[in-house]
């Protein structure tokens, strides 16, 4: 079989724009996706005698940019683990359940409309839109779990987090999620 | 029965690992019995299914573009 051969002189007209879109869905701030792209770029160049062609370009750049990205959630350890620390004292899930852990009045979801649930290109953004409003330590493993499909063990041990943390950040980012669909598009 | 809150967990574990017998069963019942889980869930696993779809269609401007090509194509000698 022919093996891919790469043209760095193209990257960036024909890929950037691609690997933006794939870092905004997974990093909040958009001049950090942005200076992710670039590194990306930087670190293929730099190491492009290493590509032995047996995947296409753009799968490789794609895969430079995804160790990009986990790096970035690393480089936020702090965040994350001071984020950690206040996992076990349930404020989040207040807001939703009552004192027995049965769903109370104003968090408990409501029915939702079949006409609401489509997948417009305006209700893609308030999607993203809330998972953005998820802190960091949510947003990074709901990503990694829920859009790059990474199983929980490979997502705890990158980021360091105990499995009994991490079905609980799960369940209140999904908490969370499904609440500010529901207030922002849903009604 | 447990709790919604312990079902809501129990049933994110359960989306990727095998729950015991005991857990499973509890699970269950109260799905059977608790309308606000059920709908919980039926939203939950539209937007699951509806982020692996996520497009932005979002662009490097011009002017970025250009920024982008100062400070990459230099690298490539």
């Amino acid at each position: 079989m022919a093996k891919h051969q790469l043209h760095p002189e193209q990257w960036i007209d024909v890929f950037s724009d691609l690997l933006l879109n794939y870092a905004l869905i997974r990093i909040k701030e958009r001049e950090i996706a942005k200076d992710l792209v670039q590194e990306t770029f930087l670190t293929a160049i730099r190491t492009k005698e290493q590509y032995r062609g047996e995947i296409s370009e753009m799968n490789w750049l794609f895969l430079i940019l995804k160790s990009r990205i986990l790096d970035h959630y690393k480089k936020k350890k702090e965040v994350l683990e001071s984020q950690l620390k206040g996992a076990d004292d349930d404020e989040d899930s207040d807001d939703f359940f009552n004192s027995t852990g049965h769903w109370s009045k104003n968090g408990a979801p409501n029915e939702w409309t079949t006409d609401k649930m489509v997948r417009s290109a305006e209700f893609m953004h308030v999607l993203n839109e809330c998972k953005n409003r998820l802190n960091e330590v949510q947003n990074a493993v709901f990503t990694m779990k829920y859009i790059d499909g990474e199983d929980s063990e490979m997502i705890c041990k990158e980021l360091n987090i105990s499995s009994s943390n991490y079905w609980v950040l799960v369940h209140r980012a999904k908490l969370k999620l499904r609440e500010c669909l529901e207030k922002n598009w849903m009604t | 029965m447990i709790c919604c809150k312990e079902a809501g967990i129990l049933g994110e574990k359960m989306g990727e690992k095998k729950l015991s017998t005991m857990e499973t069963f509890k699970l269950m019942y109260h799905m059977v019995w608790c309308k606000n889980c059920r709908r919980f869930k039926k939203q939950i696993d539209w937007i699951n299914r509806t982020l692996k779809q996520i497009d932005l269609d979002e662009k490097f401007t011009q002017e970025e573009k250009g920024d982008l090509k100062e400070k990459v194509n230099p690298e490539m000698g």
